[in-house]
């Protein structure tokens, strides 16, 4: 069930790996937000 | 997301099947970005707004919450602020204490341990904690705090506090997240709020940190705290005698028990020679190193700085949530808009003042028409409810013309609660300057608000004076020549000549 063009060595080095410019843009680009607002 | 699902080049009639599967990769995905996601945003890096953490703002407000002006046993805190945060007891503790040790927003009682010694803190059920008047003034404002319902839904936190302060800057602030990371330095008290007050009247700054271990800095490579700065702290060492050096302030980020670790093994590795080390710190930092007699002290110093702790580099990295996103950004911009954001603050204060003054002139106005007009004799006769709203209503309609908005029902409501005995005890000139001190009140706001930037100046100025007192820079700047460690390492071997060979 992997997606054909993402090796499982990519897969784990890029998630598991060192940190890079390319994976911190990824998070930032792709953060998920909860938030559960009051109107008071 | 598409390319995590399965391409639709199987059978058509699995729709609803095709939409459920996802690969593993995009399950990774998922998985990783909740993830960094909650750690980024809910635990590793202070908001730009007010300048907490999750676990520092939950901390405050539980202490809000308890707030009766006495000390409260910081367990008993710690536990209150689990209903917000719901995690370790003893991770909350521990950020609990570091707060209590900037000595800014909470006072302490008991042995809060030694950012010196690095000695810790005595467990959370010894000591006590209670907000401090500059905490209480600065940080909360319940009447313009957005809020949020806590994790279980039982209460409600604020998103943000509204911090009329640098707060950030002056406190510092940590944290390793996922994909990146935050280190923000502390800055000088008087120096933020002079900054601000610039900032404010338009004009140009510049901040470095200031540490409570004091020590002596080099901000050359500081680049406004953004990512690849570099700032060099050194210890304060004076030679006492010629056998001995005495170390009487010590880098940011070291203790002295972690600075005479780092000599001890300089020592055992050859690149310095000392005879024995000392430590009586308590409250001040004194570290005697005494030398054998044979050791120049200068060059000892100079050794020290370039093998031991005693020189520590900082590299400061600014990262701090915007709108749910971290944003790498330096010290002066963020001290831009805390500044601005502190305005907006005490406008929206304003306006809440404000509405509060013209609601209670309002009804005040009111009250004293209904009396001096006698117009509750009007309902005498009425029978039912309806009747007596409208009596009233059409009891004060010749006088209501002065007002500022209309009057509603709710109005008229209350003016049947009045109590007879306040009817009859009514005095008119009372009344008025009642009236006329809300008058006077209003003005003001009105004066405050169409000169906001003055009254901003104003309230910074006025923090430096009540709260400023004690807050003098500790950390001394100064330009360092480099020490070159080849011409101050100890010479611990010997080269030998012989006629045929160097030994």
């Amino acid at each position: 069930m992997l997606d054909e063009n993402f090796s499982i060595d990519d897969l784990l080095s890029f998630y598991m790996g060192k940190n890079t410019p390319d994976r911190q843009k990824f998070i930032i680009d792709n953060l998920k937000v909860e938030l559960d607002r009051i109107d008071s | 997301m598409e390319e995590d699902y399965i391409e639709p080049n199987q059978p058509n009639s699995d729709n609803e099947l095709e939409d459920s599967l996802i690969r593993v990769s995009g399950m990774y995905k998922d998985w990783f970005l909740d993830y960094a996601s909650y750690v980024i945003l809910e635990r590793a890096v202070p908001s730009i707004e007010d300048g907490f953490k999750p676990v520092q703002r939950r901390i405050l407000h539980s202490m809000k919450d308890l707030d009766d002006g006495r000390f409260n046993k910081v367990a008993n805190i710690v536990g209150h602020t689990m209903q917000y945060h719901p995690h370790g007891d003893a991770s909350i503790a521990d950020a609990m204490v570091q707060i209590g040790q900037k000595d800014l927003l909470i006072e302490t009682q008991g042995n809060w341990g030694n950012i010196l010694t690095g000695d810790r803190s005595a467990a959370s059920r010894y000591i006590e904690a209670r907000l401090s008047k500059f905490a209480l003034e600065v940080v909360f404002s319940p009447k313009i705090t957005n809020w949020q319902s806590s994790y279980d839904g039982r209460r409600k936190e604020p998103i943000n506090l509204p911090v009329k302060f640098p707060l950030l800057l002056a406190q510092g602030g940590e944290g390793i997240a996922v994909g990146l990371s935050t280190k923000i330095l502390p800055h000088n008290f008087i120096e933020l709020i002079d900054s601000s007050v610039k900032c404010l009247k338009g004009q140009k700054f510049s901040i470095f940190p200031d540490f409570p271990t004091s020590g002596i800095m080099d901000v050359s490579n500081y680049n406004d705290g953004l990512r690849g700065g570099r700032i060099k702290v050194r210890a304060k060492i004076n030679q006492l005698n010629k056998n001995t050096l005495v170390i009487s302030e010590i880098p940011f980020s070291t203790t002295t028990s972690s600075l005479i670790d780092s000599i001890l093994k300089a020592n055992d590795n050859g690149k310095i020679k000392i005879k024995k080390i000392e430590d009586n710190t308590a409250n001040n930092v004194e570290v005697l190193v005494h030398l054998p007699s044979n050791v120049s002290p200068d060059k000892t110093i100079d050794g020290l700085f370039a093998f031991t702790s005693c020189e520590t580099s900082i590299s400061p990295l600014g990262c701090v949530i915007e709108d749910n996103k971290p944003l790498f950004i330096g010290v002066s911009e963020i001290l831009k808009r805390s500044t601005e954001n502190t305005k907006e603050l005490l406008r929206l204060e304003l306006e809440y003042k404000k509405s509060d003054y013209e609601n209670q002139w309002h009804y005040a106005s009111l009250e004293r028409i209904f009396i001096e007009n006698r117009i509750y004799r009007d309902i005498e006769n009425v029978e039912t409810w309806k009747g007596v709203i409208s009596a009233i209503s059409n009891g004060l309609k010749p006088f209501t013309s002065h007002l500022k908005r209309e009057v509603v029902e709710d109005d008229i409501v209350r003016l049947t609660d009045i109590k007879i005995k306040r009817i009859s005890k009514f005095d008119i000139d009372k009344a008025q300057i009642k009236i006329e001190a809300i008058e006077d009140e209003l003005d003001k706001i009105a004066f405050n608000l169409s000169n906001l930037t003055d009254f901003a100046i104003s309230y910074f100025k006025n923090l430096k004076t009540i709260y400023g007192k004690e807050k003098k820079r500790k950390t001394e700047i100064r330009i360092f020549a480099d020490v070159d460690a080849k011409k101050v390492v100890v010479k611990n071997c010997k080269l030998m000549l012989t006629e045929k060979k160097v030994l």
